[in-house]
């Protein structure tokens, strides 16, 4: 008997220690939300933009390649790829204030200094094309392929806009980025812990006025309301030039 | 002599009913003596098409897709055996019923038109035309106590399978239940799906010409450019936007446009807005395939338009601005020759191949 408990003892001993010993992982949730600002996005609602008065009928991206760097300068990488739709989940407050979320799943448990993130879809993702994806991967979402460009769209921008605030939404705006030249790498400074526990979340803002541009940068909603075209590039740089100041990670 | 031969016809046919009634086997374990062996359902996917994905909760079998083959054009569903699934999906029109909205069993007309079976295992954001149900199981349970189409009730319907001469044994067949008090309108509903979901084609012309087989002819080559807006030449007509392949469809709810009003409560059908319960949602309504279109007049989700013609006459002049209206949804300056070109485009989308293929049509021809 006594030899019995022994060894169950030393067994469950190793165990334990050999699983202390093991690096711990836990989900991480990256929640992302639609901002005016510092208002909640809700999609057909106005704002002021520039001298007039805006709204956002569709907006969503790709995001990809979502890397946690530690504090010891280690690498995680978190996700390949996901799809943000903004539109589908900022219809109305309640969910505007519940946004987007996509799981970055056994990440490991420890201090980290930054995220960084893509938008669009990374090249050698970006040569496939939805069919060869089944429904259940972002991938496949035709709605976000060009196939005159050979390449998923990778954000979308659309909405009204009403320049001189007599009230009419006069000014139909779309904008389309995809290919190569528009994938925008960002990254934050962070300074963030992943608990050995549940509930880790990270919240990623996305304020859509300052997509639109502010000042310097700003998209002329009126003069080049519409833009899916790469042989004519200016206004979608001038998009993605804004992602980075437009987003913002809440701890 | 009529008289009496009729007469004795009446007696054996009354006689016969109520004898099957009365002997309608309850005892348990009725149908245990039929084998039951799932052999999956070699489900073959298109070249152009993507990969497939089929619920774990409800597998492809052989017996399933016939049983649900046998189901969807048997009249049996509705409430006086005059109409079946078919009646309003009839398999040469593409599974629609070529009519602007469809009459059911007691002549009332629903507000909106039939829709296209064809490839809706892809249809992954809702069915109907405003996405009110989650899946082709639950859409499935729908049409027989519908007023408005077929007008039965699932109890009579489960009743009226579990007598007849062939159900219980391709229920058992298709599901491994043991006697036919175990048939219910959930297995009847999978078996539907299931059917639903092999009705899969994409070998048209435009699918050849993807492939570099063939070429497409002139018209229909201009036409594709200004689908998909490949070219400078000619104006961009936006529609690969809202129609992309492989589907010709984003499953999306969209306004494109068709109602001229001026508010979003001037709807007099909601659409998705009547669904999510937002009125920046009323009248968005699912963006259709458009693969075999040619085969699916009349068009829009009340067959508004009678032609394509009337359908691309509607986008050229670019909507009516409401609030909610697509951005894309915008004038296209595109001339009379311009519009024929792309509906030559759109008729490289017809593939009717699947004619010759019995699985596509009534097991009770
Ligand atoms: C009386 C005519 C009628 C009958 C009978 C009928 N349908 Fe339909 N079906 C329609 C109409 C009309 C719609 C579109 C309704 C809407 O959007 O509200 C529809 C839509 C559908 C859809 C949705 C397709 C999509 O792309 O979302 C499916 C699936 C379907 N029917 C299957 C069936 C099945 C299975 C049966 C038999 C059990 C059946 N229908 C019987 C008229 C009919
Ligand atoms: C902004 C998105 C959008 C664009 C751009 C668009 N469509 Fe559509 N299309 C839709 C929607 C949404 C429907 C269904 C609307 C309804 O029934 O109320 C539809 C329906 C149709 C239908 C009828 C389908 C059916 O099953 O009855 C045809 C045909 C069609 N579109 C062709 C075209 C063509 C050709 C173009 C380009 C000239 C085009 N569409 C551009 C969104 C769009």
């Amino acid at each position: 008997m006594n030899k019995v408990s022994a060894l169950f003892a030393l067994i469950s001993s190793l165990i334990l220690f050999s699983c202390g010993d093991k690096e711990k992982y836990r989900d991480v949730e990256l929640n992302v939300l639609g901002m005016v600002g510092s208002e909640h996005l809700v999609i057909g609602n106005s704002f002021d933009f520039d001298a007039g008065t805006a709204i956002i009928t569709k907006s969503d991206f790709y995001i990809s390649d979502i890397q946690l760097i530690a504090d010891d300068g280690s690498t995680h990488d978190a996700l390949d790829i996901g799809f943000v739709d903004i539109s589908l989940t900022h219809d109305k407050l309640e969910s505007s204030k519940i946004g987007n979320t996509l799981n970055l799943s056994a990440v490991p448990v420890g201090n980290y200094k930054q995220l960084k993130i893509s938008i669009g879809v990374p090249a050698d993702l970006n040569s496939t094309i939805p069919s060869d994806y089944p429904n259940s991967n972002p991938l496949s979402r035709s709605s976000h392929y060009w196939s005159a460009w050979s390449s998923y769209i990778f954000q979308k921008i659309q909405g009204k806009y009403d320049a001189d605030n007599d009230g009419v939404l006069e000014t139909d705006f779309f904008y389309h980025t995809g290919s190569e030249a528009l994938y925008e790498t960002l990254s934050f400074d962070i300074n963030f812990e992943v608990a050995d526990e549940q509930g880790n979340q990270l919240k990623l803002e996305v304020d859509h006025r300052a997509i639109l541009g502010e000042g310097t940068n700003y998209l002329d909603l009126e003069k080049n309301p519409g833009q899916h075209d790469i042989s004519d590039l200016e206004q979608l740089q001038k998009m993605t030039g804004n992602l980075q100041l437009s987003m913002k990670v809440i701890q | 002599m009529r008289a009496l031969v009729w007469i004795t016809l009446l007696f054996l046919y009354l006689c016969n009913s109520s004898c099957t009634l009365d002997k309608l086997p309850e005892n348990e374990g009725d149908l245990i003596h039929i084998p039951f062996e799932q052999i999956s359902y070699n489900l073959v996917i298109p070249e152009s098409l993507q990969p497939v994905e089929i619920p774990a909760s409800n597998p492809l079998t052989q017996d399933g897709v016939e049983l649900g083959r046998h189901l969807f054009f048997d009249p049996i569903l509705s409430v006086d055996s005059t109409l079946s699934c078919s009646s309003c999906h009839d398999p040469k029109l593409a599974f629609t019923d070529g009519e602007m909205t469809s009459e059911g069993v007691t002549g009332e007309r629903g507000i909106r038109s039939s829709m296209s079976l064809i490839n809706s295992v892809y249809f992954n954001t809702g069915m109907f035309w405003d996405g009110r149900s989650p899946s082709l199981e639950d859409q499935a349970l729908l049409p027989i106590e519908d007023p408005k189409e077929l007008n039965d009730d699932w109890e009579n319907v489960e009743a009226k399978m579990r007598r007849s001469s062939f159900y219980p044994e391709m229920f058992r067949k298709a599901f491994g239940i043991d006697d036919r008090k175990e048939i219910t309108r959930q297995l009847a509903a999978k078996a539907l799906a299931q059917y639903q979901r092999t009705l899969l084609v994409g070998n048209s012309k435009f699918d050849r010409f993807s492939r570099n087989e063939i070429f497409l002819e002139e018209d229909e080559r201009i036409g594709f450019q200004m689908f998909f807006d490949s070219s400078a030449l000619f104006p961009d007509a936006e529609c690969a936007h809202c129609h992309p392949p492989p589907l010709f469809t984003t499953n999306e709810y969209i306004n494109n446009g068709i109602e001229p009003i001026s508010d979003l409560s001037e709807f007099e059908d909601k659409g998705r807005g009547e669904v999510s319960g937002n009125s920046f949602d009323n009248g968005k309504f699912r963006v259709t395939s458009l693969r075999n279109i040619e085969l699916s007049a009349p068009y829009m989700h009340d067959g508004r338009f009678e032609t394509l013609e009337e359908v691309l006459d509607h986008y050229d002049l670019g909507g009516s601005g409401l609030i909610n209206e697509d951005e894309l949804i915008t004038p296209l300056d595109l001339t009379e020759e311009q519009k024929q070109q792309i509906i030559a485009f759109l008729k490289t989308l017809t593939d009717t191949s699947y004619y010759e293929n019995e699985h596509f049509f009534s097991p009770f021809e």
